[in-house]
């Protein structure tokens, strides 16, 4: 019983990861109603440059909100700049530029950083708590997560461009009938998901080390929360993301053969599993369609 | 038939004695690579005939060409069958586990479908690496193949000689997807991609058909997979990663989605443009090739195929107007 | 006679490489309530999407003196057109309250927007029993009422109506067409309608045209059209 407590938190404290991640991911998909394959990288960029900043001298907490500055106007000015113009063409072409911001980002990192492992540190020191159950930079991280999540219900429920976000993604061409700017709410969605995308990659880091690949295994992890969640729920895709970390985790260690490769499709394996069954997600809105 | 098709026809069988006539000229090294562009290409093809006529999206098709060229690969080390036989044997066995894969996958759509997918082209490399399949896999070392020699002693090298055998193997098959587009089969699987609910009320057996597409489309990569492993001599669990299934798809785009004669462009694409890349600038390579993508998307949003559609629509209309 | 609120001189319209309007002049008098009539597929809807920027248009339209050809859908509607589209085009996943505050989108003055509200409520009291529920699940007749009451929360100066009659049953359809009597007499709204159940639009218009395959081939006051020969045999059923 004792191991299965361990291995549930410590399945929870990396859930933390894929939680934060999906959130982002979910924030995006709102917006524009693709999956950003880039997301990842673009997290991962934005710890880099509040790395640098670090090196540069700035105080922890100055960086951490310069770069979420930073990383929103990066977002925006991706969308406007490189989205924008795509409008007219087919889906699958989008994903296309997505695989390609995501070469772009990973090798830029990797030229202005190279692949050395680096360590990134935590505002939240790293003592254990409740008897070793969680360290303190889980439990921060957590909280950071739910913080996140509050602002966001609080900013789509009760704010004026949250309902013009909202409005925009439902509806773009009723949205556009009563004047709303929809082009803007969608580089307004893009620049939120990629400040929660650089908050996800700066209390990440700490755990996982920084280098340019490191947001791989944990941007697959995040859709796979994501996905379960329900791609149309914010709190699905927290949820979504805790659930993945504590069943791989449970995974890892339960089940034979299962080693730290095998992990990863396991947890693959149930999530094709939860969408069999449940194909819209936990908590997804199944939209019916009227014939 | 009207002008458009007959022309195309004419098209294809001047490209392909072009091809035929190339190995007088090119050097085994530039045959190498244009087998290795054709087997991308069909493998693109499996894809195209998935993604473009029946409007699933798939992001792990690696994992098909990867159990193709392992097929290939067994049957040739382990059993010592000729490498002919390997071929349409890893077709069918990755038709089989297309179709059933395409089972469970019916009841995903778009994103939830690619995301499906692209779990199976991740698992893959850990599946072949995994300890209970190495007697068969090799494991991470994968298995190295011999090349084959030209048949009944033709003067021709190993590599001119695969390269005539891929050309044949394309020729067949496009031609066998061509005629699968026009036919019946094909005018249902476009029905039920243009509209599901209005073919299933018309009686067409949408699971059946969804699922077949999936089959045919992996034999297509299954039996690229198995001519890939020949043309190369090896197969390795790590060269079928989720990276080659994006590659797949990143050629298929570029192609013309739903392009027959786009997949072999696509095929190009996926072969020479990272080279390329590389060329520019090591340390930057990545950053190249996405911006090439970019540029690529930009310049023919619809893929090569659209663009030329394009420019013959232009040039077409010209002509009815004077 | 009264200003001339919108104009258009050679309006022509495409969806892609097909055409759908072949250059039409028309005038919307302000205050007053003009009709479009015609058949399925003669181009009303599409006259209305040119209006509102969401086709590609050729031509010259002025509204309130610029012109606003070529200007984008947000910046037709910020400009006090209110464009109540085919199918209503309600958020039907958000309230019936939410989709009057997304009415009122482009406005800032906090106090007018809920005095407008209110007002709307006034107008359509079935939609107040529903201000919480979700916009879907309202009745076709309630939706039409939601989408009238959002356009009125712009405070618009003109509102397009494609076919506000559509599936609705007639008893409903002339409730709402009281309403949109009222709203023009009372708060001088000018009205551009467009419909294929031409009896209840010709009643309440003061201007018709006819419209036939994307020309327009007939114009005058509603009376005139409603008694001419043609037009009652084709388009009122006597």
């Amino acid at each position: 019983m004792d191991l299965f407590l361990h291995q549930v938190f410590a399945g929870l404290s990396t859930g933390g990861i894929y939680a934060l991640m999906a959130l982002a991911i979910v924030m995006i998909y709102q917006a524009i109603d693709h999956l950003n394959f880039a997301q990842g990288e673009m997290a991962m960029f934005s710890t880099f440059v509040s790395w640098q900043m670090l090196q540069w001298g700035a105080p922890y907490w100055a960086a951490f909100l310069l770069t979420i500055v930073v990383s929103f106007i990066g977002g925006v000015v991706i969308e406007r700049v490189v989205f924008k113009p795509l409008k007219a063409a087919p889906v699958l072409s989008h994903v296309v530029v997505f695989i390609a911001l995501f070469a772009i980002l990973n090798s830029a990192a990797g030229f202005l950083w190279d692949y050395t492992i680096k360590s990134y540190p935590t505002p939240f020191g790293t003592t254990p708590l409740f008897g070793g159950l969680i360290s303190s930079h889980d439990a921060g991280m957590t909280v950071v997560t739910l913080v996140i999540l509050l602002l966001l219900y609080v900013f789509f429920r009760y704010t004026r461009i949250g309902l013009a976000m909202r409005a925009a993604a439902a509806n773009p061409e009723s949205a556009r009938l009563v004047g709303i700017r929809v082009g803007w709410m969608i580089a307004l969605g893009w620049g939120m998901a990629a400040a929660i995308g650089a908050v996800a990659g700066m209390m990440i880091a700490p755990v996982v080390f920084l280098e340019p690949n490191m947001m791989l295994s944990i941007l697959l992890y995040g859709f796979a929360g994501a996905v379960v969640g329900g791609l149309t729920s914010p709190l699905g895709a927290v949820i979504g993301g805790f659930s993945v970390g504590v069943i791989e985790n449970l995974a890892g260690t339960y089940i034979p053969y299962v080693g730290r490769e095998l992990k990863l499709t396991i947890a693959l394996a149930l999530i094709v599993a939860v969408l069999t069954i449940k194909p819209s997600g936990l908590f997804g809105r199944v939209v019916v369609t009227r014939v | 038939m009207p002008v458009r098709t007959r022309m195309q026809w004419m098209l294809a069988a001047a490209a392909v004695v072009a091809a035929a006539l190339l190995p007088l000229v090119a050097k085994n090294f530039i045959l190498f690579q244009l087998t290795l562009a054709m087997v991308y290409g069909i493998a693109i093809l499996g894809l195209c005939l998935l993604t473009g006529i029946n409007g699933q999206f798939s992001l792990g098709h690696s994992a098909f060409f990867a159990l193709g060229a392992y097929t290939a690969a067994i049957m040739m080390d382990r059993f010592g069958i000729n490498y002919l036989w390997t071929l349409p044997a890893a077709g069918i066995v990755c038709l089989v586990f297309g179709f059933l894969f395409g089972v469970p996958a019916l009841r995903l759509h778009g994103i939830y479908l690619a995301l499906a997918t692209f779990s199976l082209a991740v698992a893959t490399p850990q599946i072949l690496k995994s300890t209970p399949l190495e007697p068969w896999t090799g494991g991470v070392q994968g298995i190295v193949i011999l090349k084959p020699d030209a048949p009944f002693g033709l003067p021709l090298s190993p590599d001119q000689w695969l390269y005539y055998l891929t050309l044949l193997v394309v020729v067949v098959m496009f031609g066998a997807a061509a005629n699968l587009i026009n036919g019946r089969t094909g005018r249902a699987l476009i029905a039920i991609r243009d509209n599901p609910i209005a073919a299933r009320a018309m009686g067409v057996d949408i699971s059946l058909y969804k699922s077949l597409t999936f089959g045919v489309s992996a034999f297509y990569t299954g039996v690229a997979g198995a001519l890939g492993a020949i043309v190369i001599q090896f197969v390795a669990p790590d060269s079928f990663t989720f990276s080659f299934a994006i590659a797949l798809f990143v050629g298929l785009v570029v192609g013309g989605v739903g392009s027959i004669p786009g997949a072999l462009f696509g095929g190009l694409f996926v072969l020479f443009v990272p080279n390329i890349a590389e060329h520019f600038s090591k340390g930057l390579a990545g950053a190249i090739y996405g911006l090439i993508l970019i540029v690529v998307i930009y310049l023919m949003p619809s893929g090569a195929a659209g663009l030329v559609k394009l420019v013959v629509n232009k040039l077409t209309r010209k002509t009815t107007a004077s | 006679m009264s200003n001339v609120l919108l104009s258009a001189r050679r309006l022509c319209a495409s969806y892609g490489a097909t055409r759908v309007l072949h250059g039409l002049d028309f005038d919307i008098a302000e205050g007053g309530v003009t009709v479009f009539l015609g058949a399925n597929g003669a181009g009303k809807t599409s006259t209305l999407r040119a209006l509102s920027g969401m086709i590609d248009t050729t031509g010259e339209v002025t509204f309130a003196g610029r012109r606003v050809d070529g200007s984008v859908t947000e910046k037709l509607a910020r400009l006090g057109i209110a464009h109540v589209p085919e199918g209503r085009g309600t958020f039907s996943r958000m309230t019936v309250e939410e989709n009057l505050q997304l009415g009122a989108m482009s406005r800032n003055d906090k106090a007018g927007i809920a005095a407008d509200i209110d007002r709307a409520y006034g107008y359509f009291p079935k939609l107040r029993e529903r201000a919480t529920q979700q916009a879907g699940t309202l009745s076709g007749g309630e939706q039409q009422m939601l989408a009238v009451a959002r356009g009125l929360m712009m405070r618009p100066r003109l509102m397009l109506l494609d076919e506000p009659s559509f599936g609705l049953a007639p008893l409903i359809v002339e409730e709402v067409y009281a309403i949109l009597r009222r709203l023009n007499e009372e708060e001088g709204l000018s009205i551009l309608l467009v419909e294929q159940n031409a009896t209840a639009a010709l009643a309440l218009a003061g201007h018709a045209y006819l419209i036939e395959t994307g020309e327009i081939v007939m114009s005058g006051p509603a009376q005139d059209i409603g008694r001419d020969e043609n037009v009652r045999r084709a388009y009122l059923g006597y």
